[in-house]
């Protein structure tokens, strides 16, 4: 009979590089490193540190990729659906310079910056000035077209902390192809280098639909992140934006398992995967939130549903609403959006009923969505 | 809360383990006597279930999952010392020699501990269980799923209402542990996500933690965590299920 097992207390559940990340920005960002330590103090009592994932510049995008979540909410899409630009009062800098004073007071110290592809802003340098890279660990999203290596030296010399560059296949003609790019795959790879050259925290984000995860394709995607020591984030497909309709792309739970079960073997993590002391769930709220361009705050980057807008609501206060939701607080290990059916058809029946009785414009406001679906 | 009628989002398949596979795993990896025989240990387990079936508070509880245990005699004073040194160990034994693919973890929240930490919640009925467990052997029938989307208070509470305050309790560490021992595959299933098996007749010193064994994928957690859904409420979740225990020491 066995006599041990390791059991894994605080210090312990840090992986070495979660560790050693932490030890670096006590030196780098000590306020970050302060938030930090607070969080791992009080996440016992219910407290949360979520993500802000800005969407900025009105999601304008260089790419029109098949799956894209984002297309609905781009210029070109409402010009297309409506013949004019989103009309709704957008999030100025002094917008942004508030939220990230609000996120401060909160104990938030992440902001990841995307669209559409970010580095399209040209106010791109001023917006992260007005975040205050030293106070909050500031990532951007990018398809790495534009992010060569005198953009990623731009950016680490702003005080940028980590690039995202999406990859959705390792073979370059697929890739290029679900990207609609020609093109992009070599440009990927170079802003990987250049990533890694101007020191940054790097990690490659790739989307999987159904069957992927037992491909070659995707185990030869696995072996040269292990072998160039980039971690891999990998999103599931949803039945949303550009993808709604393609029911056949959603995941199973045995791609999910097949995942979970590759974690221990190589450096690829979902949004789900345990990590910071905390078991492996759905993390809308509590782990991520998506800001919109005019302010909406979205519980999960691929939700088109509000819990209120930062713009008129303290940001707190919508944090608080949003985990008092039956279907956005409460623990599940499941990924909601990604493989609920349940809440994926009261999403987009909610969506579609916005659609025909109210807008064009995404997303679905609090009172027409979430405030329905009543609170704990 | 959640929905008029419960969605039942979160399953589990009826185990197909024989006493015999049972015994032979609560025998090799958590140290039950040589001198049990299957024979003995299902006439416990089905005495037990004749009980119930003249109980008409009860009659349904075999309709639901329901797991036969056995576990040896508790080998410390402390509940969680012996969770550390002897139930963990033997959950993982037994897990990782069935699947020696997958993982077993035990992570423990904030600066928790378990030695010194763990008592009966009140209300749980659970000091029957560890009066006959200090004594010997015990063995009987788990139902996890008994209580699944209460809130770990309200688990308690439920107890009131319920028969064999002596021989029904809700589920605990040793109980829940020998169910996986003797059952590995409780928590594997390819098809639906199964509920997290919360240990709610063990308190924490620490109010704010509880203990339950999950799955991650197809592997085997068990996690000492925040029960705090906002720092003023505590979790009430779909997913998170009391068990309630049904036993017999074994002389």
């Amino acid at each position: 009979m066995e006599t041990s097992v390791d059991i894994l207390a605080q210090a312990a559940t840090l992986s070495p590089e979660e560790g050693r990340k932490r030890n670096d920005q006590s030196k780098i960002r000590p306020r970050v490193h302060e938030k930090i330590q607070n969080f791992f103090r009080d996440m016992s009592h219910g407290v949360i540190s979520p993500i802000l994932r800005l969407k900025i510049n009105r999601s304008l995008c260089n790419f029109k990729c098949e799956h894209c979540c984002e297309e609905p909410y781009m210029s070109r899409d409402l010009l297309a659906q409506t013949g004019e630009v989103d009309p709704r009062p957008q999030m100025t800098l002094e917008d942004y310079a508030e939220l990230s004073r609000q996120a401060d007071e909160y104990g938030i110290f992440r902001f990841v910056l995307t669209g559409g592809e970010a580095v399209l802003d040209k106010n791109l340098g001023e917006l992260i000035e007005a975040l205050d890279p030293m106070k909050h660990l500031i990532i951007l999203d990018t398809n790495g077209w534009f992010f060569d290596k005198e953009k990623a030296k731009w950016f680490a010399g702003l005080g940028g902390y980590k690039a995202q560059i999406s990859l959705d296949s390792f073979v370059a003609e697929e890739h290029d192809a679900f990207r609609n790019k020609p093109g992009s795959y070599k440009r990927v790879i170079r802003a990987i280098k250049a990533s890694k050259e101007a020191g940054l925290e790097l990690l490659l984000s790739t989307c999987i639909i159904k069957d992927r995860v037992f491909s070659q394709e995707f185990e030869n995607f696995l072996e040269y992140c292990e072998a160039e020591d980039v971690p891999l984030y990998v999103t599931l497909a949803k039945p949303v934006g550009s993808a709604r309709g393609h029911d056949e792309w959603v995941c199973t739970k045995k791609d999910v398992d097949q995942l979970k079960y590759l974690e221990d073997k190589y450096n690829v993590f979902t949004h789900m995967t345990p990590s910071y002391g905390q078991p492996g769930k759905c993390i809308t709220v509590k782990g991520i939130n998506t800001v919109n361009h005019d302010g909406e705050i979205i519980p999960c980057p691929y939700m088109d549903l509000s819990i209120g807008n930062v713009m008129n609501t303290p940001l707190s206060e919508i944090l608080g609403r949003g985990m008092m939701n039956k279907w956005l607080g409460p623990y599940r290990d499941e990924c909601i959006i990604g493989e609920n059916f349940d809440f994926i058809k009261f999403h987009n029946e909610t969506v579609a009923k916005h659609f025909k009785e109210d807008s064009s414009l995404l997303p679905v406001p609090y009172e027409k969505g979430f405030a329905l679906e009543g609170s704990v | 809360m959640f929905n008029e009628i419960s969605l039942w989002y979160y399953k589990m398949k009826q185990p197909q383990d024989t006493f015999e596979d049972i015994l032979s795993r609560s025998r090799r990896h958590a140290g039950v006597d040589l001198t049990v025989t299957a024979k003995f240990f299902e006439s416990v387990c089905m005495g037990l279930k004749k009980k119930v079936a003249d109980e008409p508070s009860l009659n349904g509880l075999f309709n639901g999952i329901h797991v036969p245990f056995i576990c040896p005699q508790a080998s410390e004073s402390d509940l969680g010392t012996e969770l550390e040194k002897t139930t963990l160990p033997s959950v993982a034994a037994s897990f990782e020699t069935s699947f020696p693919d997958l993982h077993f973890k035990a992570t423990l929240q904030g600066s928790s501990r378990l030695s010194g930490e763990l008592s009966v919640a009140v209300g749980s009925r659970y000091e029957r269980f560890l009066e006959a467990h200090k004594k010997g052997a015990v063995a009987g029938w788990y139902f996890p799923q008994a209580l699944q989307e209460y809130d770990i208070s309200s688990q308690r509470t439920q107890m009131g209402s319920l028969p064999f305050p002596h021989d029904l309790v809700l589920n605990g560490a040793a109980d829940t542990a020998a169910a996986l021992v003797g059952s590995p595959s409780l928590l594997v299933n390819e098809e639906e996500y199964p509920p997290v098996l919360c240990l709610s007749a063990l308190k924490h010193a620490d109010e704010r933690l509880m203990l339950c064994f999950k799955a991650y994928g197809h592997h085997l957690e068990f996690w000492c965590m925040s029960q705090m859904l906002t720092s003023e409420l505590t979790q009430v979740s779909e997913q998170w299920s009391g068990g309630l225990t049904l036993f017999a020491p074994i002389g």
